[in-house]
């Protein structure tokens, strides 16, 4: 980076502008991260419990499973929003990033978590709290208030 | 020197100020557009004093818009 004083070329002179991203693309990310993380855990989830783990109709299997496709994934969506600028691999293939809706920088780990439960409170409502999205004017989800976050990307094609 | 870097939040917090333009965000600081693209983008470090006025303007502690990352 160059310090304070030194003249600025030419070259830094884009402003690409940024918008809240909406309903459908949203889903088309949380349809890629759930392809991911189902290729993810249930792999892991018959290495356990054997080919039979899916005609086991139990809600729960046992404290592998629940460890398997509960925590794991919750960890792990948990890490890359905060650590990876606000990106799940869904999120970044539409571009899209959550950040504070406060500070419009990365989501803290508290913030994090909040916005992960507030995804179940979201679904347990008929999903009304994913369809407000669409209504917002800011696009947010429940989870997004619940948490104090907004997801944005860079409109391509415009300066 | 440490592989450390200024980061900022300004692009964001400009688009979620009524999409303020980089122009007025200039203005308002006292700097060209061109050092605000340039400080927006992490390549150009601006002076102390510059960075404590784009806070202002958005009414942001100085760390809550520009980071200093591992």
């Amino acid at each position: 980076m160059q310090d304070a004083g030194e003249p600025i070329p030419a070259s830094m002179h884009m402003d690409p502008s940024l918008e809240y991203v909406g309903f459908w693309r949203r889903v088309a990310a949380s349809i890629i991260d759930s392809v991911l993380v189902a290729l993810l855990i249930y792999p892991l989830a018959v290495m356990v419990y054997g080919p039979g783990y899916f005609l086991d109709t139990r809600l729960l299997k046992g404290g592998a499973d629940f460890a398997i496709t509960w925590v794991l994934p919750a960890v792990l969506v948990i890490w890359l929003w905060v650590s990876w600028s606000g990106q799940t691999p869904g999120k970044r293939v539409v571009g899209a990033h959550i950040v504070d809706a406060d500070t419009g920088g990365p989501i803290s780990t508290r913030k994090a978590i909040v916005r992960y439960l507030g995804y179940f409170v979201s679904t347990i409502c008929l999903f009304i709290g994913f369809v407000w999205v669409g209504f917002d004017p800011k696009k947010q989800g429940w989870h997004d208030h619940m948490a104090g976050t907004v997801v944005v990307r860079t409109r391509r094609g415009r300066t | 020197m440490s592989e450390r870097k200024l980061t900022n939040n300004i692009r964001t917090l400009r688009f979620m100020s009524n999409e303020m333009t980089q122009a007025e965000l200039g203005e308002r600081v006292g700097v060209t557009r061109q050092t605000i693209a340039a400080v927006e983008s992490g390549k150009y470090s601006p002076t102390l004093e510059s960075a404590f006025r784009i806070a202002e303007v958005f009414g942001k502690p100085l760390e809550e818009v520009f980071r200093w990352e591992a």
